[in-house]
């Protein structure tokens, strides 16, 4: 510590004393739980009691269990993983298929279980794909403006220009039916939304003092877009990327319902529905249960990120 | 006194499509020695905060400057950008206006200080965390860890002017730029934070430029003045000298606005009319449709540099000689 000189402690000390003003350091907000970091102890603060977001939580945590413990969980994990029984075919719901059969004899509850597979690896693969891919061509235009905004952003329009859906189906149908070329597909029509999103983001914060404070102190703009611009535009984007999680999977599901995704024997849940629309009448369990499954994931996906825009917000901590 | 920053006849216009739409800085003069404290005042829109960030190197891209600007003999207009950068916070730094705004809210106070650190003084991770500790301790921070870990919207106004004014002299930088360091706080904090601004500058034997446009800060707490008007240097000397014995009318102006005990009751006296707003179509002096003392050929031509004492000068026809 450097020695104060008489002059600095008397400053010092007319704060310490304090008049009516409360002294500065008693504004910190005291610790009630120190052993637990800060960062720990707000996201607790802001959890509690919101049990849509913890509902949410919940819904895709079981999802990533089910997809890593899908062999120990599923009833008949051959089947799961496509084995035929045809002697077991369209059975109803009973005890020995929670789920019923499909037309080949399958358990349908081993092959939602199996489906988490496909539909996880999918979604987090398309939605790290183009947050990547976003961020980094948003906050390029956005913080540097001028004509290399212009080409990103009227590049991102040609892919703005038409409806995702349809986007995505004619890129599949292009490439031929496969998964991989479903993943490729959904990512070509996902980025440009992370681009336009961090886009305006960067575009706001670049002009805020601090972004300006950071340059008079001569940081250099690699550093100031990684440390000030993507770190504070990145709240929207997480939101935007856990609801996204869910829509994916809708997306993915399409696909593969019109037969341009994951293909047979692959346990889809896109597929699955696909499999049972003809008899959905007479064997109504063969599409409703995976669709069930779509449904929980992308409502599950949709609470958690609600909840996240409030916790990611360092302001408001309590409400 | 060797002189640290000359700065002459600076202009600086803003351009939009090759065009010039502004010229808020017409003729700026500073002269400011080592570990001199220069005020420099002004009403609003005059430049004060520009000439600060036209000497740090940090307008937008749209600006174009003209004129000198010379640190320790080095002409810093006709250095590049890269050069520029590293010189800002080693050996420029900046005192911003709103603290607040000026730290980033997603990170802590020590996150921040630390890349400051890391980036101009080359120290490891705990060298470091020392130096930011002494560092908030001097500048009356009573529990320098606890406000490393806070993040900006946890500390009061006061809090942050602190951290700011140890966050620029960080580096140890040989001129400080304070611009309006206390517009955003109450006169009580304000008094410590210029008693503390002074304090360190002693102890570092740093150079401050203090912008302001209370004429009574210049008074108690710099050792020169600069009084700007409408971009322009209308007069600029020792604080002692200026206050004492202003020549320009505007100068004059200021003083008589300042509330004084020793004035009574009586009311203020204001200086009638506004700053122009279209400096570019000026013809003479700036000052002219605005001065009590004005005469016909005030509005022909510039006003001539003229010196009434040693280091005083004013730019004014007829300098009124007190």
């Amino acid at each position: 510590m450097i020695p104060l000189p008489p002059g600095t402690a008397e400053t010092a000390g007319q704060t310490e004393a304090g008049d009516e003003r409360a002294p500065d350091t008693f504004e910190l907000p005291r610790p009630h739980a120190a052993f637990l970091p800060t960062r720990t102890r707000r996201v607790i603060a802001t959890l509690r009691g919101d049990v849509l977001v913890i509902g949410g939580g919940l819904i895709v945590l079981a999802v990533i269990v089910t997809a890593i413990f899908a062999p120990w969980l599923a009833p008949y994990p051959g089947q799961g993983r496509g084995a035929v029984d045809v002697a077991h075919r369209g059975l109803a719901p009973s005890s020995a298929h929670w789920f019923g059969t499909d037309q080949l004899g399958r358990d349908i509850l081993s092959r939602v279980i199996f489906g988490a597979r496909p539909a996880l690896v999918i979604s987090v693969v398309v939605v790290v794909a183009a947050v990547v891919i976003g961020v980094a061509l948003g906050s390029l235009a956005g913080y540097l403006g001028g004509w290399i905004d212009e080409i990103l952003m009227r590049l991102t329009d040609v892919f703005l220009a038409f409806p995702p859906l349809l986007l995505t189906m004619i890129v599949a149908a292009l490439l031929g039916p496969s998964l991989q070329h479903a993943v490729i597909a959904l990512v070509i029509s996902w980025w440009p939304w992370y681009a336009r999103l961090v886009r305006t983001a960067a575009q706001s914060i670049r002009q805020r003092p601090y972004v300006e404070a950071a340059r008079v102190s001569g940081a250099p703009t690699r550093r100031i877009l990684r440390r000030h611009i993507l770190r504070n535009s990145l709240n929207p984007v997480i939101v935007q990327a856990t609801v996204d999680f869910g829509t994916v999977i809708l997306a993915a599901g399409a696909l593969a319902f019109l037969g341009l995704g994951a293909q047979p024997p692959t346990a889809d849940w896109g597929l699955m529905v696909a499999d049972g629309r003809t008899t959905v009448t007479t064997q109504w369990w063969i599409a409703t249960f995976p669709g069930l499954a779509i449904f929980a994931i992308v409502l599950g996906a949709n609470l958690l990120g609600d909840g996240l825009q409030n916790l990611l917000n360092p302001r408001a901590v309590r409400r | 006194m060797s002189s640290l920053l000359t700065v002459q006849d600076l202009c600086v216009r803003f351009v939009s499509r090759r065009k010039t739409v502004s010229q808020p800085l017409r003729g700026v003069n500073l002269n400011l020695g080592r570990g001199e404290i220069l005020g420099i005042v002004g009403e609003t829109g005059c430049g004060k905060t520009l000439t600060g960030l036209a000497i740090l190197g940090a307008l937008s891209a749209n600006a174009r400057v003209s004129g000198q600007i010379c640190y320790e003999g080095q002409e810093l207009t006709s250095l590049d950008e890269q050069t520029r950068a590293k010189l800002r916070g080693t050996s420029l730094a900046l005192i911003p206006q709103n603290p607040a705004a000026a730290l980033d809210p997603v990170h802590t106070i020590g996150t921040q200080l630390q890349l400051l650190a890391r980036r101009h003084l080359d120290r490891r991770h705990s060298a470091a965390v020392d130096l930011i500790d002494s560092e908030l301790a001097a500048v009356g921070l009573t529990d320098p860890e606890r406000v490393r870990r806070s993040y900006p919207h946890e500390l009061s106004g006061g809090m942050l002017q602190r951290v700011v004014i140890a966050a620029a002299l960080l580096a140890r930088p040989r001129l400080v730029v304070a611009d309006e360091p206390t517009t955003a706080l109450d006169v009580t904090i304000e008094r410590q934070i210029l008693n503390l601004i002074r304090d360190r500058q002693h102890q570092l034997g740093v150079s401050v430029v203090l912008v302001t446009h209370d004429i009574g800060v210049v008074e108690s707490t710099c050792d020169k003045v600069a009084v700007l008007y409408a971009g322009r240097t209308v007069e600029q000397g020792l604080v002692a000298d200026v206050l004492s014995h202003p020549s320009h009318p505007y100068t004059r102006g200021l003083l008589a606005a300042l509330p004084r005990k020793k004035h009574g009751d009586g009311p203020l006296t204001a200086i009638p009319g506004s700053v122009p707003v279209d400096t570019m179509r000026l013809k003479g002096c700036a000052f002219a449709d605005r001065c009590g003392s004005v005469r016909p050929d005030c509005t022909e031509g510039e006003p001539p540099n003229t010196s009434v004492g040693p280091g005083h000068t004013v730019e004014c026809r007829y300098p009124e000689q007190a």
